[in-house]
């Protein structure tokens, strides 16, 4: 297929597959994450740990290791961190498939270039700045 | 014992919130913003939290909202993908350029004013477009053509296919800018300035404004949440709750704004703009 200028009627009429895989995408990471909500919602109240004041006090601290072990301890707090970062990367994900098939599905250079550009962008502004 | 009390009065906190972001998930997903501006004054005036940490949970459910409204439109064929992926480029450089070298030299106070003062005065071309259905005698721009912009969604109240043209790039890339630079600096998700973008600049139907607008702020919000989560800004206990909620109303808004006309929508989005900039006046004089 050309991507010829010329193409853009028909092309228009061809279901795009970036339309329903991004769907599918932020549908994953909404649903995964608020699951993770409602789990980690559900372990710190059956262990008596559900106060106002660890509510309002508790922060998201980024510690893999610390992850790791509590979400294998079953702590409530854990899952709702590890739904936080799922639901953080899910519109990452999403420009990720998109730059993927405008390169695969659409030989798409100007619009895989565009992609790439923001992916760069939203990553760095998400890691770099503090 | 004092544990069943405290879990009590918890359940009811997270009850309350949760029940507050379903307002700020359809709000959110109708007028293509994110919702903050029902979350942030409902965590912070009605249940006393500290707004460093309402704004905190706001920027992260945002992407909540984004995504489950977001998942909605692009498979119903409104969100324009192009339009999107293209203007993203702006919004993320101006989160990086505002959040890493303005920053430091801004008072967010004075910024918050004038952003204010600038939602305030563009309800002014907002009012001028009520009793529009559908935007007449666009015809796209260079760059629109260039990067084929134009497109066409399936209007459900219409009952019809609706083509539409683009316009003013070269002006919506700046507005994107400067929602990039504004999410960056004052941590909102800035979608009322996309929409802007889309309604005054580019010229597109109401719901393909909101539609996009929406599938954009994710990665907005995406990329300034990382300055709140490295800050200690976040607290999970109240993400949870708010962001659920969120998507409950986001699907539950999705269903509405596919129905509505857009002329409506245009109608609900004044009246969020007009209310995001007393909040952001407000916000600014207040910590002056």
């Amino acid at each position: 297929m050309n991507a010829a200028p010329g193409a853009v009627g028909p092309q228009r009429r061809h279901p795009l597959a970036i339309e329903d895989v991004s769907s599918w995408v932020l549908r994953l990471g909404v649903v995964a994450s608020v699951a993770l909500f409602v789990l980690g919602l559900a372990l710190s109240f059956a262990h008596g740990e559900l106060t106002r004041q660890l509510m309002e006090t508790q922060t998201f601290v980024l510690d893999a290791g610390a992850l790791r072990r509590g979400l294998a301890a079953w702590q409530g707090f854990a899952w709702l961190e590890l739904g936080i970062l799922v639901l953080v990367l899910t519109p990452i994900l999403r420009v990720f498939t998109a730059m993927v098939l405008f390169a695969v599905e659409e030989r798409d250079r100007l619009y895989t270039a565009v992609t790439f550009l923001v992916l760069v962008m939203t990553l760095a502004s998400l890691l770099l700045i503090r | 014992m004092y544990g069943h009390f405290a879990q009590f009065s918890a359940l009811t906190f997270l009850l309350e919130v949760f029940a507050a972001s379903i307002a700020g998930g359809v709000l959110g997903s109708i007028a293509g913003i994110g919702g903050g501006v029902i979350i942030v004054p409902v965590l912070t005036v009605f249940l006393g939290m500290d707004i460093r940490y309402a704004i905190g949970a706001s920027i992260v459910s945002v992407i909540a909202t984004s995504s489950g409204a977001g998942a909605v439109y692009v498979r119903d064929r409104i969100t324009n993908v192009r339009i999107a992926m293209f203007l993203e480029v702006f919004t993320a450089l101006g989160a990086i350029i505002g959040a890493a070298l303005l920053a430091p030299h801004l008072s967010t106070h004075w910024l918050s004013i004038l952003f204010g003062v600038t939602l305030l005065t563009s309800l002014v071309p907002i009012f001028r477009k009520f009793g529009e259905e559908l935007p007449e005698g666009v015809v796209d721009d260079a760059m629109a053509k260039r990067l084929r912009l134009d497109g066409s969604y399936y209007d459900k109240r219409l009952g019809r296919e609706v083509a539409y043209h683009v316009t003013g790039i070269p002006a919506a890339s700046g507005y994107m800018f400067v929602a990039g630079i504004v999410s960056g600096l004052l941590g909102i998700g800035a979608g009322v300035v996309k929409v802007l973008a889309h309604e005054i600049a580019m010229r597109v139907p109401s719901k393909v404004s909101t539609a996009t607008s929406n599938f954009m702020i994710g990665v907005t919000a995406a990329a300034a949440s990382g300055v709140y989560l490295n800050r200690h800004l976040v607290l999970p206990f109240v993400v949870a709750p708010v962001a659920t909620g969120v998507v409950v109303g986001a699907f539950a808004g999705t269903k509405l704004m596919e129905r509505m006309s857009n002329n409506h929508i245009r109608q609900v989005f004044a009246a969020a703009l007009a209310l995001i900039g007393v909040q952001m006046l407000v916000r600014g004089i207040g910590g002056l």
